[in-house]
């Protein structure tokens, strides 16, 4: 079953570089990646609806404008059950800390460890809540 | 000397005026009362005079009584009688007043005089009557008491002139006594005065010269000039709030010179602090694209085997030589991206080091046994060089004082630090080894913990190759190394100096000879006073 992830980042090259590290299992069928360079293209991505089924979001927090951490508040009033992921270079305890409260499903530190997100990313349960209308 | 300086200096001045006042009170008395007696004895000689010319007067108003009477008893005329009554009444008047001094002499004179005047008046009779022979009989008779008041009173005259003499040669003695005893009064006074006079002087200048002198030299800045011991006077006064100014120009020395060393440590910190967040922010720049770098290099190893599995049955059409060219083209571009990928690695381990400077307080303080930490990192450093090199041998010298109560640390910051040292250490020790020295040169790590009351000192020394004193400023400068390119970061130092000065308010001290020795000392306190200003991103 082909399932899409969102990955949330203002450095382009981020993009690629998931499209590279996942580029067998995108060829293999196994997710889609879609990419946005701000929080406000997530929220606008989200609100169109994904097809497939939107398993998972990696954002960044730091980003100009709307941040990671506000973007995972937004993301958890329209869809509580969605499991969203934080990428961060700053490991610090006051961000994990604020980013467990709004609900992160886990936290990441830059530099991601590629192998270990796929296996995070294999353990996921398959999102239960309706997609979004179109 | 000692006697005066008991006094106060004014007390001193009045002692000399009071002297030299008694003196001369008690001298113009003596010469008042003297002059006095003088005064009077000499009015009493002169007195003795008046009357021995009294007397003399007597004796020559009688002469002309005798005179005259003979005269009228001869003449019968009225002016003998006159004339005789004349010098009866000059000796008359004469007698009386020396009747006053010499009553008994008079008084034997008058009864003389009486019976001369009886026998010389009967004379007188006689001749008037014409017996003559009577009147001459009577006439001798007169002559005969005449005689002996005549020599009455010339021995009265002689008589009380020489007491008259006798009293002024004694008025005369006395004076000149009286003068002397002035002199010598005078001339004692004068040097009596002059000498305590001195001797004040000597009481006030000595001791005066003594603090002028410490005063210069506390000007010169001698401040262990020897201030004169303190009398009870004013000069004591002065000397006793001159040691004080002199106790207040130590302390407020020391305490310079206390705030001086604190204001260089701050110095250092600030700009360790400041150093550290130059870095934090650097190495957070720098993360980023290095990531990129890094994964981009995996991948593109992982790609070129891709292209080398997809390429396979072209290259293998290819001819020999143009497949070989491939090959080795295709295998240089991978070991390249290797390379790459293996650099990135080691930059971003730099980065991961300079990013521990600028961590929050991560660990929390507990109550650990300082011992235990040195003794862990220890075996640890000592099996990490082991590790890298086999051949590797040192002697370790452990001397902990079991007594150190535990302290409240960090106590994974504390072993990093000590890792960093002992790490440190062994290098130094080991190259000193490989470099040659002299053959009997064996390697040894000491390290020692001592409790020094408030605070708890480690020592890590090395007899390996030493720092040079021109590295000693930047020792703990963040990148600052004397190891080759690769072997260190430069960073081993600078964050165990972060973590002793900053993190736990310690202090960490080095000393060192050039191919002798080097010993570092790390004191940490007991009560943590750590600075809160720490560099946090």
């Amino acid at each position: 079953m082909t399932v899409s992830i969102l990955i949330v980042d203002d450095e382009p090259d981020v993009a690629e570089l998931f499209r590279q590290r996942f580029r067998r299992e995108v060829r293999q069928g196994t997710y889609v990646l879609h990419f946005a360079g701000s929080g406000e293209e997530a929220l606008g991505k989200l609100n169109d609806g994904f097809l497939p089924e939107l398993i998972v979001i990696l954002s960044d927090i730091n980003m100009p404008g709307m941040d990671g951490l506000e973007l995972l508040r937004e993301v958890k009033q329209r869809r509580p059950d969605l499991p969203v992921m934080m990428v961060t270079a700053y490991g610090d305890e006051e961000r994990r800390r604020r980013a467990a409260e709004y609900g992160a499903f886990e936290f990441v530190t830059k530099p991601v460890d590629f192998d270990l997100l796929k296996t995070q990313l294999g353990q996921l349960p398959a999102a239960s809540a309706p997609e979004a209308p179109h | 000397m000692l006697g005066l300086s008991q006094f106060t200096i004014r007390a001193r001045l009045a002692i000399l005026s009071c002297m030299l006042l008694i003196v001369l009170a008690g001298t113009t008395g003596y010469l008042t009362r003297t002059l006095s007696d003088e005064a009077a004895a000499t009015a009493r000689a002169a007195d003795m005079f008046a009357l021995a010319d009294q007397a003399n007067s007597a004796r020559i108003a009688f002469g002309e009584l005798r005179y005259w009477n003979t005269d009228l008893a001869v003449s019968q005329l009225t002016l003998s009688e006159q004339k005789a009554a004349a010098a009866r009444e000059r000796l008359e008047r004469d007698l009386d007043q020396l009747a006053a001094q010499k009553p008994s002499q008079i008084a034997k004179v008058r009864a003389e005089l009486a019976d001369y005047e009886k026998l010389a008046g009967q004379a007188v009779d006689a001749y008037t009557n014409d017996q003559r022979v009577i009147g001459n009989t009577l006439l001798a008779q007169a002559r005969q008491h005449s005689l002996v008041l005549d020599e009455l009173l010339g021995a009265m005259v002689s008589e009380v002139t020489s007491e008259a003499r006798v009293a002024r040669d004694r008025v005369v003695g006395e004076a000149a006594a009286a003068t002397r005893v002035a002199y010598a009064i005078f001339v004692a006074a004068v040097l009596a005065g002059v000498l305590l006079t001195l001797l004040i002087w000597r009481s006030i200048s000595v001791p005066l010269r003594a603090l002028v002198s410490a005063m210069n030299g506390l000007i010169a800045g001698k401040a262990e000039v020897e201030i004169p011991p303190a009398g009870p006077d004013e000069i004591g006064a002065m000397a006793r709030i001159l040691a004080l100014f002199r106790n207040t120009l130590f302390e407020l020395r020391e305490t310079l010179e206390r705030l001086q060393s604190a204001q260089a440590s701050l110095v250092q910190s600030e700009k360790m602090a400041s150093l550290g967040q130059l870095t934090a922010g650097i190495a957070h720049e720098i993360k980023n694209p290095l990531n990129f770098v890094n994964n981009f290099a995996e991948l593109s190893v992982e790609l070129l085997e891709e292209v080398k599995q997809v390429t396979e049955p072209a290259v293998a059409a290819l001819g020999g030589p143009q497949r070989a060219e491939f090959a080795d083209a295709i295998a240089t571009l991978t070991s390249n991206l290797e390379k790459i990928a293996e650099h990135g690695k080691r930059a971003d381990g730099i980065v991961k080091s300079m990013l521990l400077h600028s961590r929050g307080d991560s660990g929390t303080r507990q109550i650990s046994d300082i011992n235990a930490l040195v003794d862990e990192a220890l075996n640890l450093a000592y099996h990490g060089a082991r590790a890298q090199n086999q051949n590797f041998n040192i002697t370790l010298e452990r001397d902990l004082d079991k007594s150190i109560a535990p302290i409240e640390v960090v106590p994974q910051e504390l072993t990093r630090v000590f890792l960093n040292l002992f790490g440190n250490g062994l290098y130094a020790a080991s190259r000193r080894n490989q470099e040659g020295g002299a053959p009997d040169y064996r390697p040894e790590l000491r390290v020692s913990t001592r409790d020094i009351g408030g605070e708890v000192e480690v020592k890590v020394r090395d007899n390996g190759t030493g720092i040079a004193p021109e590295f000693r400023d930047r020792l703990f400068t963040p990148f600052f190394t004397t190891k080759p390119t690769g072997e260190g970061t430069g960073l081993g130092l600078s964050i165990s100096y972060d973590i002793v000065v900053q993190q736990h308010g310690g202090t960490i001290t080095i000393d060192s000879r050039v191919n002798e020795f080097t010993e570092f000392t790390v004191r940490l306190p007991r009560t943590s006073r750590a600075s809160p200003a720490r560099a946090s991103t």
